[in-house]
């Protein structure tokens, strides 16, 4: 060891003990940051774990508020924009034996139906969903709906005459919107559920000609619904089918754009629907939830009035689904088509199909 | 005591590299030997976001070189100390952002309402139908030109100084850069288009905030969450991701020469020539210059434009957003430490020399070659992968084990085999400028093969040693897909990037615009610091000073 005192170089204000004290810290202080399994904590029950595909703006503020509240942690995980509520719906099943999640709360309710058709979800019937009407509650408890988003055409009254609006959803592959359409990629999110919809409006031969009018008229994909309207915004397309939050968003930050609501009649004309798509967030209990007691505090919370008003008045402008909270609140949602979500979401594995085969072939 | 220490600290290092590259590439194997499923995706449409990459990815290359070349040129030619160190720093700063603040920054602009903005968008045909993929690529650029201008400047110091001195002899500074030093650096320059190439083909954060969809990385973030349900999920995607692989493969062979030629540079620890040419006028520097900075603060720009003009006041949209990501700051920062530690730990289990023994010089170069193999893997194919073997009931069935869930072991695996990558190839390189006749005395003097690390080696290696650990925590802060792919349950608030990169999709937002602003700001800090740690005069100083002593 004697002749390697010599290669020490000069010392400066660093030297590799620091170094070596630099990596222990980080070590120290990695091990200090892992909590212990909830097993061995001595509150276990005060934590819960939701899975959330509601736009992280305007949940996680409802979250922050709970945890205030209540004084229980909530571990919220969302999903990207990209996989919008598909990826966490996949994840749920997935999870299925040794669930991780205690709360689902999604952005729409194609999802959890599916999610209660496969038995992940567990009944539980919230006390302050009393006054929601039967039809945004599951009749077996599985799930309480709230908060209607609208499936609309966004466009840009500078650039576009009102003449040129379509008056319903099939006029999308008439040749004047040639190259002129946009829409959130169609196997995720409402964008996915709207398609299911159709399809069980329509029927398949009706839904295949959509879909190939659709591809004819070289319709732009968007990653999300926030993306295809900034497509909108950005003139690359002149409409836009989007949900009404992502509208809001737009015309707040001071964006040209507006929407109108196009009726869901069959392109041939044969099935006439009018109003468009109204969807709602949903609520569940996640069977085999590690905290259910916590879990049934946060869905409790999350279907009260109180946030249906908060989501009213956030920037997500979600319509109430409490007729009471409605009238009180002066909210419309126009054109509003009762269809049969539990008819859209049994056929959502084969819009599925028909989307990946015929649309984006 | 100091060699236990290091001996331990190559223990850990070797089960961190196994914990995360080594999963990553045993799972995907173990389940591919399955079999792959089945590709619910039409073969057009594979094949048209195939294409549309590669164009992407080539044009993102291009504008990079186009701007690294400037940069590169004033970074050799700065007459001045303060010069190189400043151009140094504004050319580290873009590396260590998140690349979604420059989209961000560029989606401002793009949807302005000011009409001189109007106007020049218009002009340059900004918002013109179809050139999407050209933002795109352009915002790519403004990410990474760093790489192949710090190549550059590297490589010019090494075997292009003396072909631009005497090109300089009949030509103007600037035309013997361009045509003498330029071409005899071709191998460097191939390597760092390379590398430039791949890092855009991967990236799925940019395309999408600059609406171009139909990329192979985006398409993969969303194969990656319907895959999901499947057992054989990265089997399944590395079925959908083979020929961007094979073609990402070719790529890598591609800069192999480029590279080989750098390794060999560190070896020659007395060479190294600044190339500077008295008779460049200082006007074309001061050009150079200010390109490299408009590049590099215009988000800055932008934002503070931006938040001037917006709907609440600039204190406000602070609070605002420090309130939005608390919860994540503590966690991503305990992930970066922690990513930090652990890449500290693996690139020094690659260091040997030449005394050491057959069986570990091997698994030093079986371990740089995991870490290389998965530095190339798309994000979604790392996340899904680690996902698959440690949220695995039949692997890790008790809760006693139970490392996804209530710790960060997966998101921190997630993140060293992204960039562990970088201290690993740095400690790989320097160890060779170490020099040999300096270990042999140490060995001759009794000491051991690891004492001879700790006591001969790691005080040459330590500054760059922790100048690519602190790299690794900066990527770690700004990495977005893998990170979310993998956000443990029950642990942490999540990761900050994501939340800012899910506040981006938004558009125009005070409260986002202050988010980016907040992601931007440790970049100048570390930059500096870096350069601290790694600034050349210093550790040839070092160098020098122990060849003079041993000399004496």
């Amino acid at each position: 060891m004697v002749g390697i005192a010599v290669v020490i170089p000069p010392r400066r204000s660093w030297n590799w003990r620091r170094a070596c004290a630099f990596a222990l810290l980080c070590v120290v202080s990695t091990v200090c940051g892992c909590k212990k399994s909830p097993s061995d904590e001595p509150a276990a029950e005060q934590s819960v774990v939701i899975y959330c595909s509601v736009d992280t703006a305007f949940a996680k503020p409802i979250l922050d508020d709970f945890e205030r509240r209540k004084g229980i942690k909530v571990h919220a995980r969302f999903d990207t924009e990209a996989g919008k509520t598909t990826g966490l719906v996949n994840k749920l099943l997935v999870e299925r034996t040794s669930p991780r999640a205690d709360v689902w709360w999604s952005s729409e309710i194609f999802g959890t139906l599916q999610l209660a058709r496969e038995g992940i979800l567990t009944a539980y019937r919230p006390g302050t969903a009393k006054d929601i009407p039967d039809r945004y509650k599951d009749a077996d408890g599985l799930w309480t709906a709230f908060g209607l988003r609208g499936r609309v055409v966004a466009y840009d009254p500078k650039r576009t005459r009102p003449e040129d609006l379509p008056r319903r959803w099939a006029d999308f592959t008439d040749p004047q919107y040639k190259g002129r359409f946009a829409m959130a990629d169609p196997r995720f999110g409402t964008t996915r559920g709207h398609m299911a919809t159709l399809l069980s409006l329509w029927g398949r031969d009706a839904m295949v000609r959509f879909h190939e009018g659709l591809r004819k008229n070289e319709f732009r994909r968007a990653d999300g619904n926030s993306h295809a309207v900034l497509m909108l915004t950005r003139g690359v397309v002149d409409f836009v089918a989007t949900d009404t939050d992502d509208v809001i968003v737009a015309r707040r930050r001071g964006d040209s754009v507006a929407m109108i609501y196009p009726d869901m009649d069959s392109p041939d004309g044969e099935r006439r629907v009018s109003g468009t798509l109204w969807i709602p967030c949903s609520v569940a209990m996640v069977k085999g939830a590690s905290h259910p007691s916590a879990a049934e505090e946060l869905i409790d919370h999350l279907v009260s009035r109180l946030i249906e008003r908060k989501l009213y008045a956030s920037d997500s402008k979600n319509v109430p689904v409490r007729p009471m909270l409605r009238a009180e609140l002066d909210a419309i949602a126009v054109g509003e088509s009762h269809v049969d979500y539990s008819a859209a979401a049994a056929v959502l594995e084969q819009s599925d199909k028909l989307v990946t085969d015929v649309l984006l072939r | 005591m100091l060699s236990i220490a290091v001996r331990l600290t190559r223990y850990a290092g070797w089960f961190a590299l196994l914990a995360s590259s080594g999963v990553i590439v045993v799972t995907i194997v173990w389940q591919s030997i399955d079999g792959f499923g089945a590709v619910d995706m039409p073969t057009a449409r594979l094949r048209r976001l195939f294409v549309n990459t590669i164009w992407m990815s080539a044009c993102a290359t291009v504008m990079a070189l186009g701007l690294a070349i400037p940069a590169a040129f004033a970074l050799v030619q700065a007459r001045r100390e303060w010069q190189r160190q400043c151009l140094l720093v504004l050319t580290i700063i873009p590396l260590m952002t998140m690349p979604s603040v420059f989209a961000y920054a560029w989606l401002l602009l793009a949807t302005s309402s000011h009409p001189l903005i109007q106007q020049l968008t218009r002009l340059v045909g900004w918002n013109s139908p179809g050139a999407e993929p050209f933002h795109a690529a352009w915002v790519l650029a403004t990410w990474l030109w760093p790489i192949p201008a710090l190549i550059m400047a590297v490589s010019f110091k090494h075997i292009g100084a003396a072909t631009y001195r005497l090109a300089c002899v009949d030509a103007s500074a600037v035309r013997a850069f361009f045509f003498g030093a330029l071409p005899v650096m071709r191998a460097p320059l191939i390597a760092a288009c390379a590398i430039v190439f791949i890092l855009a083909a991967i990236d799925s954060t940019v395309p999408p905030l600059m609406l171009s969809f139909d990329v192979w990385a985006v398409e993969m973030v969303a194969q990656a969450g319907m895959a999901r349900h499947d057992a054989r999920a990265s089997a399944h995607l590395l079925l959908m991701e083979w020929p961007m692989l094979v073609m990402l493969a070719l790529f890598v062979l591609s800069a192999m020469p480029g590279i080989r030629q750098m390794a060999a540079w560190a070896d020659d620890v007395g060479a190294g020539d600044t190339g500077l040419n008295p008779k460049t006028a200082s006007w074309v520097w001061g050009v150079a210059l200010i390109l490299v900075a408009a590049v590099t603060v215009f988000p800055i720009v932008v934002f503070v434009t931006t938040m001037a003009s917006g709907r609440y006041p600039p204190a406000e949209s602070f609070q605002r957003a420090f309130d939005a990501v608390r919860s994540q700051g503590s966690s991503t920062l305990i992930v970066m430490l922690a990513a930090a530690a652990c890449a500290l730990a693996v690139s020094l289990t690659v260091v040997d020399g030449p005394g050491w023994p057959r069986p570990l010089r091997i698994a030093g170069v079986i371990a740089v070659g995991l870490v290389l193999t998965t530095a190339v893997l798309p994000p979604p194919l790392i996340g899904t992968a680690l996902i698959s073997f440690y949220a695995d009931e039949n692997i890790s069935p008790s809760d006693r084990w139970n490392l996804y869930e209530n710790t960060p072991t997966v998101w921190v695996a997630a993140m060293l085999a992204r960039f562990v990558f970088i201290p690993v190839c740095i400690m790989r390189l320097l160890n060779r400028r170490v020099p040999q006749d300096v270990v042999d005395q140490a060995r001759a003097d009794g000491a051991s093969r690891i004492q001879s690390l700790a006591c001969a080696r790691l005080p040459m290696l330590w500054r760059s040693w922790l100048a690519g650990a602190m790299l690794v925590a900066c990527l770690t802060l700004s990495e977005v897909v893998a990170s979310e792919l993998v956000q443990p349950p029950q642990w942490g608030g999540g990761s900050l990037a994501v939340q800012v990169d899910g506040f981006m999709h938004y558009g125009r937002h005070n409260q986002t615009i202050a988010m980016g602003m907040m992601m931007m700001a440790p970049a100048v800090p570390a930059a500096v610091l870096m350069l601290s740690l790694v600034g050349l005069p210093d550790r040839r100083r070092i160098i020098r000073a122990a060849r003079d002593k041993k000399a004496l």
